[in-house]
């Protein structure tokens, strides 16, 4: 894993170094002085070899150094730490509620391979895997708060239970510690604003969830171990629920971790529909200007995380599968 | 009685086509006897035994006639039968418990079906079971199913299928994927639970000798339908149909053959000091060990071996498909100075097991048979149709195959495709890896008397490798016997039939002769 | 290969899907010639009648620049074409070999590629066409070969699972035995019996290629104007998008369909290639 995340750093390097543009007008603001433009440099560290600059950009990240953003003059890695929690709580509830909604639909859907219910789910998961997530944004948003009203169009709270003192948030992660503060109107506000942007967010991987539990379980149902199972008397739900869900863990984890990926590429189409203030809003706004620190401060934590989450599903397949860890 | 099965008939059908499975099938078995059926592949051995057990893998079938157990008409919707009056062991046992669930979570799963009791009581009666089944000081319920052997998996199965206390047992081919030394060990053991339970068992197989000294009542099967059905002793003695006389006689070979020749001193291939290692999961395997034997010009070589005896690696090397780690091979193919054999070489053709991924399935059966010449160079067109049409004939085929592709021909047809491709090189040997396993009875027998007249008409060299000892006893001049990686013995195939020195060819050849007269 | 045919007409989705896609793609060559605003295509701008919902004259409204939204989204079909055919060329041409040499070469070749190819899936999906597309400048040209770099490790992985598998069947092992070399096994039967899967992915993935080439482009980085790619459609009339519901929804709906065709194919595919005898 290592080699990979390191293999990620050089390609994320070389491939900002290709980047168009001066970054140094970026830093220095409009109109700039010849004077200003080569001190900018010099202070960029723009103005030595490539490869020492490399070398500076390793040694930088070990040291947790990820450079100035060029827009907003802030330690890059200050702003994604303020960022992250935003992001972190959208992902981490889309997920949640798609597995809990298209897990136990694949699990139907497969035992009721070839009826109208199966047919009726499997379509669900096609129509969601096709659709542009940002469109299904703006449909929601024109739907629910231009003609319905019942949503907001934006934001994470209401700028006014804001500025009221009760509701600082300790961790950053508004949902968490509303609900273990017990204050439920700031809550159920948070919850308000963040439903629509979850929604879209979990249609997509909805759909690759229950497409993968589904033909995980169908895979079982014609192994062996099944038909042995149901030779003693087991009905396959029984035999299902015992020892067959097990199995399906498998290439339902991974899964998981190419659904988390799809949700991290996502963020950035999101945030800026949703405007919510997290890391991919932070991404698109770098883009947008150029601001390569940034960008590839965002890259770097996008794809370390990325890393880790893969990883981490990993060593749980080698606690799921003894044949694994022979 | 315990089971009757009355004319009971099995049609399935797949869009408008009706296939008759089962055909006015009738049945008996009485209490604690064995009931012996048997039949090759395709036959509905094993359809029938989902019919009794009321598991049908299929789903647009109709199903007519009765099951009768223990005076109750089984129905759709009878309960507690399977697993509790009635169990099965299939034939894959590595295949036959979840492999990421210890064997004990899964026996006590089990057991608490069965029984209504909770957990913990569960562990005695496992704990008992693999007494019985003498795999108690190996702690095998912690244990996962890749973690045991075939052998051991097997009684496993046995163990959890006996501990429901079943009225009957069905063992559906349950030896047929483990080694011959093994088989009626598994086999007593179930004669002996069936004794101390008194339960009685259908014994399925395709194997007519595994089944004869064990079973009172033999039912012979056939497209569906059993053909005969009487004791073991009066089948034997006096078959009634044409199809029962040929499955016994295709067993037993035939002692007195012409005189087998003694074998021509020229040597062709010499073996030496061959070893061959693989690491598997840390450790190293010695899949061949000091293998030293000599193959002589024009004599047909039987080689013994079981899965895991090293034989699959043998043949590859023979082949140099894969190097040998120690040894060599000396190729004498002219006169009497040899040549190192290290590469693949025209001169040695290969037939393998598989029919099916023996041929290329995108490729016709033409542009297969044309594969070894446009290997080589230098020839011209018309040459190579000239061989192409001489190897197609000398094995029997007829030229409206060539357009075919492997999936349209049927396996005793690709099997001979497969001779035809080896002999377009004109070899001076030719190697076989199990080419008749896969095959019918019949198929069998017409491709051993063609690889007869190969050797005898074309004076070819040939090497067959088969665990198939009656097989090899018909066929061939001189036998080695391989077991675990090594030669442990050689001569003449009569010879060591009746006079086998050590007591792994003394058990191959107990399964055969025991089941002799 | 006669199979195939009634295989796909049988499948009514199937038919309909290839029917569907066959159309917009004559449609979108057709329009420029038919539609009485076919300078719209070139960039002409129309303020006076701009952002006007759906009408006779106008069967998908129009955008906020004055242009005939149904003559936009309808040639827009052909840009997705491009899209799907060149991402997935640039992926398989990629890919395909890389993953063949890997799984016929030694242990050494065989991990320095796949190594080198899970370095680039490690980047979660959008992240690495955004970088590359930053750098080379946003195009949609730049944008594809973005996204043929992120996905090419996948070609790679079918087809070096493929060439580890055949390698290892017999009439490969006969073959070596006859002396055949690794190049000729690779071209004689590893590569005929590797397409079916590698074609099942790329059937899917033009249909992801078209949905994250939207996605870029509504975020400025994959096709620039004239173009009337369907996400920069939706993108460009963005302002005041929640009263001009027309500009959204109907490239949308396009997308969605296009998609959701090549993904029912491919399925369809895959389902055709592999037989699996459906049990209840």
């Amino acid at each position: 894993m290592s080699f990979i995340v390191f293999l990620v750093i050089t390609i994320t390097f070389f491939i900002a170094h290709w980047i168009p543009g001066d970054p140094t007008a970026l830093w220095v603001g409009s109109h700039p002085t010849e004077e200003q433009l080569e001190k900018a440099r010099r202070t960029l560290g723009l103005d030595e070899p490539l490869v020492k600059q490399y070398i500076n950009y390793i040694s930088n990240i070990f040291q947790g150094d990820l450079g100035i953003s060029l827009r907003t003059k802030q330690p890059v890695v200050t702003e994604l730490a303020t960022r992250f929690p935003a992001t972190f709580e959208l992902v981490t509830i889309s997920i949640l509620l798609s597995i809990l909604i298209a897990f136990p639909l694949g699990l139907l859907s497969a035992m009721k391979n070839n009826t109208s219910t199966d047919f009726t789910i499997r379509s669900l998961g096609y129509v969601g895997l096709a659709i542009p997530v940002f469109w299904l944004g703006m449909i929601l948003q024109i739907v629910f708060f231009a003609w319905l009203g019942w949503f907001p169009l934006q934001g994470r709270y209401t700028s006014d239970i804001l500025l009221n003192a009760d509701t600082i948030t300790s961790t950053g992660f508004i949902l968490f510690d509303t609900f273990v503060s017990g204050k439920w109107s700031a809550f159920a506000d948070a919850l308000h604003y963040i439903f629509l942007p979850v929604v879209t967010l979990s249609v997509a991987v909805i759909g690759l969830i229950i497409r993968i539990s589904k033909s995980s379980l169908m895979d079982i149902i014609r192994e062996p171990f099944f038909t042995t199972l149901l030779s003693y008397g087991f009905t396959a739900k029984e035999a299902v629920i015992t020892s067959a869900y097990k199995n399906t863990l498998v290439p339902v984890s991974t899964i998981i971790g190419l659904s988390y990926g799809m949700m991290l590429g996502g963020t950035f189409l999101i945030e800026s529909i949703f405007d919510w203030p997290g890391l991919g809003q932070f991404g698109v706004l770098s883009i947008l200007t150029g601001d390569f620190p940034a960008i590839i401060g965002i890259t770097l934590l996008y794809s370390i995380s990325y890393v880790l989450i893969n990883f981490i599903i990993d060593i749980f397949y080698l606690i799921i599968d003894p044949r694994t860890r022979m | 009685m315990l089971l009757s099965l009355q004319n009971v008939t099995l049609k399935s059908y797949n869009r408008n086509i009706e296939t008759v499975i089962l055909d006015s099938i009738n049945l008996d078995i009485e209490p604690g006897e064995s009931v012996g059926l048997v039949g090759e592949t395709g036959s509905g051995k094993t359809m029938l035994a989902w019919t009794i057990l009321n598991q049908l893998p299929i789903t647009n079938h109709t199903l007519s006639g009765n099951v009768v157990f223990n005076k109750q008409e089984l129905t759709l919707d009878t309960k507690n039968i399977k697993g509790n009056q009635i169990s099965i062991v299939f034939q894959s046992p590595m295949q036959s418990l979840n492999p990421i669930q210890t064997i004990g979570k899964q026996f006590s799963l089990i057991l608490m079906k069965r029984f209504q009791i909770n957990k913990t009581d569960t562990l005695s009666l496992e704990k008992e079971w693999m007494k019985r089944v003498r795999l108690d000081d190996q702690d095998i319920l912690s244990r996962y199913p890749h973690q045991l052997s075939g052998g051991q998996m097997q009684r496993v199965m046995i163990a959890i299928a006996m501990s429901v206390k079943p009225k009957l047992l069905i063992a559906d081919e349950v030896t047929t994927a483990l080694d011959a030394n093994l088989r009626n060990d598994i086999l007593d053991l179930i004669d002996e639970l069936r004794d101390q339970e008194k339960t009685s068992v259908l014994l399925i197989s395709h194997d007519l000798l595994l089944v004869k000294n064990r079973c009172k009542k033999i039912a012979v099967m056939k497209s569906g339908k059993v053909i005969e059905c009487s004791s073991a002793e009066m089948l034997f003695k006096n078959p009634k149909q044409k199809y029962s006389r040929k499955l016994i006689d295709a067993l037993g070979y035939k002692k007195s053959k012409d005189v087998r020749k003694k074998h021509e001193t020229d040597v062709l291939f010499s073996i030496n000091n061959l070893y061959k290692t693989y690491a598997s999961q840390g450790k190293d395997r010695a899949a061949l060990k000091n293998i030293n034997f000599d193959i002589y010009k024009n004599e047909i070589l039987g080689i013994v071996g079981e899965s895991a005896s090293g034989k699959s690696t043998l043949a590859k090397i023979l082949l140099q498909i894969v190097p040998q780690d120690k040894g060599d091979i000396m190729f004498y193919s002219t006169g009497t100075t040899p040549i190192i054999h290290e590469k693949p070489n025209r001169l040695i053709g290969a037939v393998f097991q598989d029919t099916l991924g023996s041929l290329n399935p995108r490729m016709s059966i033409f542009d297969i048979l044309m594969e070894p010449l446009d290997l080589t160079d230098g020839l011209g067109l018309d040459t190579k149709l000239n061989k192409l049409n001489k190897c197609i004939e000398s094995v029997g085929l007829s030229t409206d195959l060539l357009e075919r592709y492997p999936h349209m021909l049927s396996g005793g047809q690709r099997q001979r495709v497969s001779i035809a491709r080896a002999l377009m090189t004109d070899p001076s040997l030719l190697i076989l890896d199990e080419p008749t396993s896969a095959l019918d009875v019949q198929s069998q027998k017409a491709v051993l008397k063609l690889l007869r007249s190969l050797n005898k008409d074309k004076r070819l060299t040939i090497v067959l490798i088969s665990h198939d000892l009656r097989i090899v006893m018909e066929t061939v001049d001189r036998l080695a016997v391989l077991y675990k990686g090594e030669i442990i013995e050689t001569g003449n195939p009569n010879t060591i039939y009746n006079n086998p020195q050590r007591s792994y060819t003394k058990s191959l050849i107990r399964s055969e002769h025991d089941n002799e007269k | 290969m006669k199979n195939i045919w009634k295989y796909i007409l049988h499948k009514r989705t199937t038919t309909a899907s290839i029917l569907f896609l066959t159309i917009i793609v004559l449609l979108a060559v057709v329009i420029p010639y038919v539609s009485p605003y076919s300078d719209d295509l070139n960039g002409a701008v129309h303020l006076e009648i701009n952002n006007q919902a759906p009408s006779f004259s106008h069967i998908f409204g129009t955008d906020s620049a004055g242009r005939d939204m149904f003559t936009l989204t309808i040639r827009g079909g052909l840009v997705s074409l491009r899209v799907a055919i060149g991402v997935v060329l640039m992926s398989v041409v990629l890919g395909v070999p890389l993953g063949l040499i890997a799984g016929v070469s030694s242990k050494w070749v065989d991990e320095t590629i796949m190594r080198i190819s899970d370095a680039f899936l490690a980047f979660p999906p959008f992240v690495l066409p955004i970088v590359i597309a930053i750098a080379l400048g946003g195009s949609l040209n730049n944008v594809m070969f973005g996204i043929a770099i992120s996905w090419f490790p996948w070609y790679v992985r079918i087809a070096r699972a493929q060439a580890i598998m055949i390698r290892s069947s017999d009439y490969v092992l006969i073959s070596k035995s006859m002396g055949a070399s690794t190049f000729y096994i690779v071209k004689k039967h590893i590569l005929p019996n590797s397409i079916s899967p590698v074609i099942v992915q790329a059937s899917i993935d033009a249909g992801y290629a078209i949905l994250t080439v939207a996605g870029l482009s509504f975020i400025g980085l994959g096709a620039q104007p004239p173009l009337p790619e369907w996400g920069l459609l939706i993108t460009a009339s963005r302002a005041q998008f929640l009263y001009h519901w027309w500009v959204v929804v109907f490239p949308g709906i396009f997308i969605l369909l296009t998609v959701l065709s090549f993904n029912v194919i491919g399925d369809d595919l895959r389902n055709f290639l592999n037989p699996k005898i459906e049990r209840n």
